[in-house]
């Protein structure tokens, strides 16, 4: 999570070693990113404890806030619910700081229409209940969106015509999104940074978000809680792909799922773009992507002259790709955080003791384009999935309080002209299991009167058995699995229906003969 | 005769500056304030990575010596003022995977074999000079462990655990824990020194180890070596980057604490201290520190305590260094600690063993404790009859190993 620094205007003493301390924020942690306009220029105020009140700092000083004495200012004013149905037609807001102290005004608009009112102010906050249905008197016939503001401040609400599936703009914590969502997942991809990230990888049936930063830590780095795409050149990864923003993003519907795209410039004096389109599956919990790096021509530094005449391989831009995902590990259970791979020809486990240091021996490619990332000790896992002919090298870290996974594919010699790229496939679940035949996961979703439990998994082109047996409860399903031709490679699917079933009861499978992981 | 004619000594004590931004001030930036202070001061001021490297010139006592660390030092606090900055006293930091070192040189050598023989003969008492300078607990996100992270990780490859050389075989050396640097300079030069917090503790510190190894090149060296006292200087050397002045050595095969150990070296080089002008009773400070088994890792480690946010504690880390003498302060008031305990066979085969996840490829093992080869695959060979862990071959990877399942 992102937290203050802010400089000291005054520190205040209280007594019994507790202090005010008056500040203007200065920027926003870990990358001193600008701070949010609505905190420009205005006087802040914690408190604090500290046995030397040398160690807060005189007037001038800078004083960083951790993550709890920061969201207030950051994130001031929320909604509920994030995201409108069609037929809801309350919203709840709450504004947790406001530079006067007053009640204050807020504006709620959609359709051209306008809700006004006042904050009333409870004991910590200023909240208001606002009914939206003067904004829709025909009622929600597409997607749209609910826009909040009060003086600075702003926040949106999509509001959907279908809860079923469709693609939003979003203000989430990490800026602006876009959402997309079926049955089995909402996912928030980032559009400001990263060149597009994806921020927020939530299961509906449980929600829970597999890509959850800590709460309790600013972090190490700033790309933990995010599944991004980097480059590599030279040695090692560089950051082009952290500062690019997308410029333009659009989705529609196809026959497989809502698609999202987006495009930006990643390096303008190298003349690399980006594009990346993403599709959520209406029926299956997967996400699928493909990334793409053409390279235009490079544009010269002002002033830059040719000195020397070019060769061929002058042109030549060392493109090297990959991702980097990171979810949250346990500190009390280190070691339930793991990372599965097939390499030659035999399934290996993989878990870090502390963060990789650049002399460790690199690790082999991986085999059958799978990846699984595990939590056991929070039922969470991840599949990721790659097309089989150009299978990425694993690469794994520690970040604190985070695995990190971060395979990458050979580079390749581009000139302009030419592009290059990859597509991943991602499912998370509950549930998962993997061997040398393969690997799966499993996640659970309501449905009216119970619960059905999707698979999805990769399978060894020799598995074999290509049934899945699958337990909710008492209930025992055998069912076939159905095969499914993705940018990344063939996958295999089979969604169970149990009525009856609760969505707090475990699932137990075994997908292709691949039992469960952790099943006893 | 003694080796070093004429009696002389200094260190190159790397400073990083620290921003309004709670950021490190980058390369592109430092060399011109070294610079500066080079033009003013006549010394040998450079810019090194991420850090000014005050070099102090040559001294020949406490008294030049510290002179010489206070006007710098002013200097250097006020220039850095000027741009906002913090002169930031760490050999690591919290949030940064840096470190810095106060390395001290003693003079004037020009016996290369003679150097190399004191190389040698310096492994028994390296780990000692660890112990009294340990000041990195804090780096890198990392777990309060250490007293020394510095030390345990060879300040990346800056400051390795010395390998005996032979004076008739040895080759151009660099980044040992202490060896000579004739390339360089007339010195022989001890590197495992963390970045000291306080100056008049690094001056103190700084005479006491040139006197101690001037002392030892004024007699009969013992450099002797064998497989038993390179394990146990290996083993020393990871119990004062654990504990700092806590440690309990092993000293020929005796367990000791460190503190003590370096009461009786105050002891032994009272002649030599008296060479530079000094005698153990100027080295306050170092006193202080024996006594009440204290370094400057444990201020760090005090204020630590107060801050589970890392940012934060990186504030009230560099704001309390701004005082020079926090350390004195701390040290005046703060209570005697216990010795840790000795080293145990569990021990070794535990921080082997945290080093090992699933999957571990085994040479991530020997950075543990720095064991060679053989007693590294002897630990290895231990963790596996017990079945702690899992070794397994394979084509690719080469040798790997894995935490047992029973053991998680």
């Amino acid at each position: 999570m992102n937290a203050l620094l802010g400089r000291i205007e005054e520190v205040i003493s209280r007594g019994d070693e507790q202090f005010d301390i008056a500040f203007t924020a200065i920027a926003v942690q870990p990358d001193l990113r600008p701070v949010p306009d609505w905190l420009k220029d205005q006087r802040l105020t914690i408190e604090r404890y500290a046995a030397d009140v040398r160690e807060i700092g005189v007037p001038g000083d800078s004083i960083p806030l951790t993550v709890a004495e920061s969201t207030r200012f950051l994130t001031p004013l929320t909604a509920e619910p994030a995201v409108c149905v069609a037929d809801e037609t309350v919203v709840k807001l709450r504004l947790r700081w406001h530079a006067s102290g007053a009640s204050p005004s807020y504006k709620v608009t959609a359709n051209g229409r306008l809700v006004a009112g006042t904050f009333e102010k409870n004991d910590t906050d200023f909240v208001a209940t606002v009914d939206v249905a003067p904004l829709f008197p025909q009622g929600v016939s597409r997607a749209t969106a609910v826009h909040i503001a009060v003086e600075k401040l702003s926040v949106s609400i999509p509001v959907i015509a279908d809860e079923a599936s469709g693609e939003a703009a979003v203000a989430a914590a990490g800026g602006a999104s876009r959402r997309l969502w079926n049955d089995w997942y909402s996912v928030d991809i980032l559009t400001e940074r990263f060149g597009g990230a994806i921020a927020s990888l939530r299961e509906r049936g449980r929600d829970i978000d597999h890509l959850a930063l800590r709460t309790d830590r600013i972090p190490a780095s700033s790309y933990n809680g995010f599944h991004v795409d980097r480059l590599r050149s030279g040695w090692g990864w560089d950051d082009r792909m952290k500062s690019a923003a997308i410029k333009s993003a659009g989705s529609r519907p196809t026959s497989l799922g809502v698609r999202l795209s987006l495009d930006g410039i990643v390096d303008e004096g190298s003349g690399i773009r980006t594009s990346a389109a993403y599709t959520l599956y209406y029926a299956l919990p997967l996400l699928s992507y493909g990334r793409e790096y053409p390279i235009g021509p490079a544009k010269p530094l002002e002033g830059d002259k040719p000195t020397s005449p070019k060769t061929p391989i002058d042109a030549v831009i060392d493109t090297g790709m990959g991702i980097r995902t990171s979810t949250r590990t346990d500190d009390s259970a280190p070691h339930a955080s793991k990372v599965l791979v097939v390499q030659d020809g035999a399934l290996r486990t993989y878990r870090l003791a502390r963060a990789r240091r650049v002399h460790d021996a690199p690790l082999p490619k991986i085999e059958q384009g799978w990846i699984l990332s595990e939590h056991a000790s929070r039922s969470e896992w991840m599949l990721h999935l790659f097309d089989p002919i150009s299978n990425p090298v694993l690469s794994i870290d520690l970040s604190p309080g985070y695995m990190v996974v971060e395979p990458y594919f050979d580079k390749l010699p581009l000139t302009a002209g030419e592009s290059a790229g990859y597509s991943v496939g991602i499912t998370a679940g509950e549930a998962a299991g993997a061997s040398e035949r393969g690997a799966w996961v499993a996640v659970k979703r309501r449905i009216e009167g119970g619960i059905a439990v999707g698979i999805v998994a990769r399978l060894a082109p020799d598995a074999g058995n290509l049934t899945a047996q699958v337990q909710l409860g008492a209930i025992l399903e055998v069912v076939p699995l159905k095969e499914l031709a993705t940018p990344f490679g063939t996958v295999h699917y089979a969604v169970v229906d149990f009525i009856g079933g609760g969505v707090d009861k475990a699932v137990h499978a075994q997908v292709a003969g691949i039992g469960q992981r952790g099943a006893q | 005769m003694n080796a070093f004619s004429p009696r002389t000594f200094s260190t190159d004590w790397e400073l990083s500056l620290l921003t309004r931004n709670l950021r490190i001030a980058e390369n592109r930036v430092i060399g011109g304030i070294a610079g500066q202070l080079s033009a003013e001061t006549g010394l040998p001021i450079h810019m090194d990575t991420n850090s000014v490297e005050l070099g102090l010139g040559v001294n020949n006592s406490l008294a030049k010596v510290w002179k010489r660390i206070e006007d710098v030092t002013n200097r250097a606090s006020s220039l850095a003022a000027a741009y906002e900055c913090d002169v930031f006293p760490v050999a690591s930091s919290p949030v940064e995977g840096f470190f810095n070192a106060s390395h001290v040189h003693v003079g004037t050598l020009h016996d290369e074999a003679v150097g190399v023989r004191l190389e040698r003969a310096l492994m028994r008492y390296t780990p000692v000079f660890a112990a009294l300078g340990a000041n990195s607990p804090l780096w890198n996100f990392q777990p309060l462990r250490y007293k020394s992270y510095r030390v345990l990780r060879f300040a990346h490859y800056c400051t390795n655990p010395t390998e005996p050389r032979d004076p008739f075989t040895a080759q151009a050396a660099w980044g040992g824990d202490a060896s000579p640097k004739l390339f360089g300079v007339p010195t022989l030069e001890v590197r495992i020194i963390d970045c000291a917090s306080s100056r008049r503790m690094l001056a103190e510190l700084s005479t006491f180890v040139a006197a101690y190894v001037q002392m030892l090149a004024s007699r009969e060296i013992d450099d002797s070596v064998d497989e038993a006292s390179y394990m146990e200087y290996l083993n020393n050397r990871w119990l004062a980057a654990r504990y700092g002045m806590q440690a309990t050595f092993s000293w020929q095969g005796t367990p000791r604490p460190v503190a003590e150990i370096a009461g009786e070296m105050l002891d032994e080089c009272g002649e030599a201290l008296a060479d530079l002008d000094t005698s153990r009773h100027d080295l306050g400070i170092i006193e202080q520190m024996v006594q009440k088994r204290i370094c400057q890792a444990d201020l760090a480690l005090d204020i630590a305590r107060r801050y589970d946010e890392p940012y934060c504690l990186l504030a009230a880390y560099a704001k309390r260094l701004r005082d020079w003498n926090a350390f004195e302060e701390y040290l005046a008031s703060a209570p005697v600690l216990e010795p840790a305990p000795a080293l145990t066979r569990a021990d070794v085969l535990d921080e082997h063993e945290s080093q090992i996840g699933s999957g571990t490829h085994f040479y991530v093992s020997r950075f543990a404790m720095s064991y060679p080869g053989p007693q590294a695959d002897a630990v290895i060979s231990e963790l596996v009859e017990s079945r702690r862990i899992v070794r397994e071959v394979t084509p690719d990877g080469g040798i790997i190993l894995s935490r047992s399942t029973s053991a998680v």
